[in-house]
């Protein structure tokens, strides 16, 4: 019964009006360039649009909320020192862990999802919801929140003030990697997200969208693997937070009286 | 109901806590010992968040660390300040019910319980971030007591309570050590420990110096000095007045004549005294402090320094 109030509150906490305020407005910007980009751009296609917004901006805000929402699971309440208080309660800490990590994913899940409702239905209408990557599309980020979180979740584990270390990796290695010749796909979690996605190939998808949609490289991955390596990450990662965090000692620095 | 046994505590390279033994039991166990002393460091691994490097301890026989059965019956009050400033004093408690394993009407009901208990029920519905740090010491002492738990461990909770709210927050944990529970609190403040309970740990620099009674320590005190500075606007006046008393050994009016310093061999006949004279002479004081840290004193005494 605690477990499931951790998991009920932690999702009103993460979900607080002050805290989604940012995250509409960004949904909606995208939902905005997602309308003007076949008009802004010569030669660009519906497909065109949806494949660029979706690939490099949607799937951006998934892995940019995993990393914020993410560090509110623990990091955050250790930079607030408001985890003495998680601590001390009488719930198993892998329990407690698990149950904030899910609030945390389910949120940047939501979040996402909207993203991909915005922009399908900015670019295509009610027609939108004929589009097959679209449905494809909902599951990779469904899946996707769960691998983002499930990383980040032991990288704030392990390092101190580890948004940055989140940051890069969501943004630097995910954007390139993907686009680089051979198998380093292999090792990103966009890789794998594409090849659930399934996004084509389109024309004219050189330039900045186009790279951080991971176009400018050819996605090799299987399907299968893909949702045998997500489910792997995710079930490997949490396990170790489970480990780190059954065995974490929590000392302020300034509080070693 | 608690047992430490040869624990030790090493930070890096800093040892925070020195091959301490001890076993406390239900009542009233002060804590006492300057900042850096090991306080907190045995209250957190009393509450299971850090393990000892070398020894054990055990609450309620149990190993504590990250161990739900000793949190069930465990209240903790933390020294920080921080909590949820985005949330009410009445929610904080009441998430922390439910964190407890209470159903929701459960949790509320008990909820309103501590908070009348700790007075802050008329105010709990303010948020947090508003609050004095006399009304978070009080909020903190309401989630403490949730779970009516067996062992309760207070860190620092006087600090920033006015006289008031001290003799208010005394009464509860008095109440708590009269029905059989382990009530442990830090404290660096000995006159603040004296009017608690006559049981103390005295630590120094992650020693045990001395356990048992206060009285024993205050023996020790009394043999040195204490040292008390007056802010007023008529020193002179004051220090002619309290160079009659018989406790007072000296006085001094400082340059500028703006406070007056004075040596007592009985500080606590000097503070029962001292409200009373300064009302009936009409001496103004603008503030009243020890710059004497008598503890350090019996620390250099217990050393052999």
């Amino acid at each position: 019964m605690s477990t499931v109030f951790v998991f009920q509150h932690t999702l009103q906490e993460l979900a607080r009006p002050k805290r989604m305020v940012v995250w509409l407005a960004i949904i909606v910007g995208i939902g905005l360039l997602a309308a003007n980009l076949t008009s802004m751009a010569r030669h660009v296609t519906s497909l065109d649009a949806y494949i660029q917004v979706s690939g490099g901006m949607v799937f951006k805000v998934l892995a940019l909320s995993s990393a914020i929402l993410t560090a509110a699971v623990v990091a955050q309440e250790v930079e607030q020192k408001t985890i003495v208080y998680m601590l001390t309660r009488p719930i198993p800490r892998p329990a407690m862990l698990l149950a904030r990590f899910l609030a945390s994913a389910v949120v940047a899940m939501v979040l996402a999802l909207m993203a991909a409702l915005v922009v399908t239905l900015a670019i295509y209408g009610r027609q939108g919801f004929d589009n097959e990557i679209f449905f494809r599309d909902l599951k990779a980020l469904a899946i996707g929140a769960f691998a983002y979180g499930a990383v980040f979740l032991v990288v704030t584990l392990l390092i101190n003030r580890s948004m940055p270390v989140c940051l890069l990796f969501a943004f630097g290695w995910e954007s390139i990697a993907p686009n680089l010749p051979g198998d380093t796909q292999y090792v990103t979690i966009f890789g794998h997200l594409m090849a659930i996605a399934k996004h084509p190939q389109v024309d004219n998808s050189a330039g900045p969208l186009g790279a951080l949609a991971g176009q400018m490289g050819t996605n090799v991955i299987p399907e299968n693997v893909a949702w045998g390596a997500l489910f792997g990450v995710i079930a490997v990662c949490l396990a170790f937070a489970c480990v780190l965090f059954a065995s974490f000692e929590y000392v302020p620095r300034e509080d070693t009286d | 109901m608690i047992e430490i046994k040869r624990a030790s505590r090493w930070y890096g390279q800093v040892i925070g806590l020195n091959d301490v033994s001890c076993s406390l039991g239900p009542g009233i166990t002060a804590l006492l010992g300057e900042n850096g002393a090991g306080k907190t460091t045995i209250i957190k691994m009393i509450t299971g968040q850090i393990k000892p490097t070398t020894g054990s301890i055990e609450v309620m026989g149990y190993k504590p660390f990250a161990n739900p059965e000793v949190y069930k019956r465990l209240g903790y009050c933390p020294e920080i300040d921080a909590m949820p400033e985005h949330m009410s004093g009445r929610a904080f408690v009441y998430t922390m019910a439910r964190m407890l394993g209470m159903a929701d009407r459960q949790a509320k009901l008990r909820t309103e319980e501590v908070l009348e208990t700790v007075k802050m029920a008329d105010r709990a519905d303010r948020k947090i971030g508003g609050y004095s740090k006399g009304m978070r010491q009080r909020i903190k002492l309401a989630q403490a007591m949730l779970n009516d738990p067996d062992v309760m461990l207070l860190d620092e909770p006087l600090n920033g309570l006015d006289p008031g709210g001290r003799r208010e927050y005394m009464g509860v944990v008095d109440g708590l050590a009269k029905r059989g529970k382990c009530v442990v609190i830090s404290s660096h403040i000995l006159y603040e420990v004296e009017q608690i309970t006559r049981n103390i740990l005295l630590l120094h620099r992650g020693r045990l110096m001395a356990t048992g009674d206060v009285r024993v320590i205050r023996g020790l005190i009394d043999k040195h000095p204490h040292r008390i500075r007056i802010e007023t606007s008529e020193p002179r006046r004051l220090a002619g007045l309290l160079v009659e008393r018989p406790y007072v050994m000296s006085v001094k009016v400082e340059p500028g004549d703006r406070a007056i310093e004075i040596e007592s061999k009985e500080p606590d006949r000097f503070y029962d005294e001292f409200p009373s004279l300064a009302l009936e002479h009409r001496i103004p004081v603008q503030a009243f402090s020890s710059p004497d840290n008598n503890l350090e004193s019996v620390f250099r005494y217990l050393v052999g320094k």
